[in-house]
């Protein structure tokens, strides 16, 4: 299993490779590759020994791919959100990198014939933008179930991955983990905006703030649970939990 | 004569694929299923699936196959329209309202994503590797032809050659793919399959072409959206780039395209009429018909049957398209 961060960084810079399209990255800058799935990703497949290397390198490749491309057209904005002066072509081409991105994950997998590979991907996208829907349209929600969605939204990919690879020990512990990632961004966000309700005991910042807290706890214990054949990924955990 | 007419004894294979279509876009999510049903439901000419059972019907025509393929190409095309009509901030498609227009862009984006998903687990229910090796490799191109065509915005000095490179990838690759997958999964040899594809290429570049000529001859009511619009967009079509051979004309053209945002609706139908004037409409139709001629001449040695001759009356149809 390979998940050092020097491993890290030099699939990152095969993913870049792979995507880098000059025309789009002069406007949007290079892809943001999310490093946390990435290791996940990463320890699952390489744990495969059934996968040759070629099937490693395409389905990590593949699985990134799908991923910043859903990360890409999550930041279309609305038009109303953009200054039509300066954000116009920023969002466009942030539509056309997602499109290029989604076609560049078929013919990769494509070219070493893995239909069935395709099929799930694609399974975890239609599912995946179903939930985003479903959080777009949440008006009156209990945090649980919000979080119960940003988990499917956040997790969705590397779970239809697992399943379909028949290694599920991981998703237990990484979909937390991801999940913490992920409300620590919102809570960032909620902070800079420095709403009056933040203070509010009851408000879904307060929330978010205590299900952090709580659920960085139980992800402690929890990193423990990781099995011996991802010894790598529970040492890198570790790790990156420390030094939060 | 209408173009459904000239292929009206498809109907019931295309009524199948239409029910087809709409099981395959069935959403959980309330407002997913109502903007992909809407978009269906706005019709469209349906114009891939006819190419790709047209093809299939000139093999071993394989009913279950050619619909799968037949229904892919079309879910993969709605998609692009929802991201395009997000790209343009279009307000109307076919005289109703854009899923942008009527949920935001966000919604849009979702919708999208979801269709080009459906049509991906819909198409990877047939094992043929030939058949994913040409589809993603056009998806690819697709893609790389909507980026370029973003650059290529107000760009007077490109050429010929760039502007035919963008429709082959805009349409012609889509229409030539869905000629080439309905002989594929129908069992053609390998040399008609890809006669199929050259005719399916021919007649798109046919078709966009007279599409941007149609921008500016025709008029808003036909169109849904004013003469001239492409020009407008900064999308840089056949008609001026003929015209700009005249020094003069490309001059006024950059000149006042230094602010689109203020052409008036008067100095569109200015350049509209100075267009009109020059040679630039005919040489279109010309470059056209050439394509045309080739979609015809490539069907020269596939075996004489009814679709054959359809897809040659499609030619001879969209040669005389003026609406």
């Amino acid at each position: 299993m390979k998940t050092s961060n020097m491993e890290i960084e030099s699939v990152k810079k095969h993913i870049e490779e792979v995507m880098h399209y000059p025309y789009i990255e002069r406007f949007l800058n290079k892809p943001i590759i999310d490093e946390e799935k990435l290791a996940v990703i990463m320890t699952i497949i390489h744990n495969q020994s059934v996968l040759s290397e070629i099937e490693k390198e395409r389905y990590i490749t593949t699985a990134v791919l799908v991923q910043v491309a859903l990360d890409t057209h999550e930041r279309v904005l609305e038009s109303h959100e953009s200054n039509p002066e300066f954000d116009r072509l920023p969002n466009q081409l942030k539509v056309l990198a997602g499109d290029y991105y989604s076609g560049l994950y078929y013919y990769l997998l494509s070219e070493i014939d893995d239909i069935q590979m395709i099929h799930i991907l694609a399974t975890a996208i239609k599912e995946i933008n179903e939930n985003k829907m479903n959080l777009y349209y949440m008006k009156y929600f209990s945090i649980d179930e919000y979080l119960e969605l940003v988990k499917k939204i956040n997790f969705g990919l590397i779970d239809h991955i697992s399943v379909y690879l028949n290694d599920t020990s991981l998703n237990d512990v990484a979909s937390e983990w991801l999940l913490l990632c992920q409300l620590t961004k919102e809570i960032d966000v909620l902070e800079r905006e420095q709403n009056t309700q933040n203070e509010n005991p009851d408000s879904f910042y307060q929330q978010l703030v205590h299900v952090w807290k709580t659920k960085s706890l139980s992800l402690s214990n929890k990193v423990g649970t990781i099995p011996d054949k991802h010894a790598t990924y529970q040492k890198y955990l570790k790790s990156r939990i420390s030094n939060w | 004569m209408k173009l459904p007419k000239t292929y009206g004894f498809l109907k019931k294979d295309l009524d199948i694929i239409e029910e087809a279509l709409h099981r395959a876009i069935q959403a959980d999510h309330e407002v997913l299923n109502e903007a992909v049903t809407a978009l269906l439901n706005a019709g469209g000419k349906r114009i891939r699936p006819v190419f790709v059972v047209l093809a299939g019907q000139l093999g071993d025509f394989n009913a279950e196959k050619v619909k799968k393929v037949a229904v892919s190409l079309e879910l993969i095309h709605m998609a692009t329209l929802v991201h395009d009509d997000v790209i343009d901030e279009a307000e109307l498609r076919r005289g109703k309202p854009t899923v942008k227009t009527k949920y935001g862009n966000r919604v849009a984006m979702y919708t999208g994503d979801y269709i080009l998903a459906r049509a991906l687990e819909e198409i990877t229910s047939i094992e043929d590797k030939a058949v994913h090796r040409i589809l993603s490799k056009t998806l690819v191109e697709v893609s790389i032809g909507e980026i370029e065509q973003i650059r290529d915005k107000y760009n007077w000095n490109q050429s010929l050659k760039d502007y035919l490179r963008r429709i082959k990838r805009k349409t012609a690759l889509l229409i030539a793919t869905s000629c080439k997958l309905g002989a594929v999964v129908s069992g053609m040899s390998e040399r008609d399959s890809n006669k199929l594809y050259q005719y399916g290429y021919n007649i798109g570049m046919s078709y966009q072409i007279i599409d941007d000529i149609l921008d500016f001859t025709s008029n808003e009511k036909v169109l849904g959206k004013p003469a001239g619009n492409d020009l407008l967009q900064g999308n840089i079509t056949l008609p001026i780039l003929y015209a700009m051979e005249n020094a003069d004309f490309k001059k006024s053209l950059q000149d006042r395209f230094q602010s689109p945002e203020l052409i008036t609706k008067a100095e569109m139908k200015q350049f509209i009429q100075h267009l009109e004037h020059t040679d630039a409409i005919n040489r279109s139709y010309q470059l056209s018909n050439q394509y045309l001629a080739k979609a015809l001449k490539t069907l020269e040695g596939i075996p004489n049957h009814r679709a054959k001759r359809t897809l040659e009356d499609i030619a001879k149809f969209i040669g005389k398209r003026r609406s």
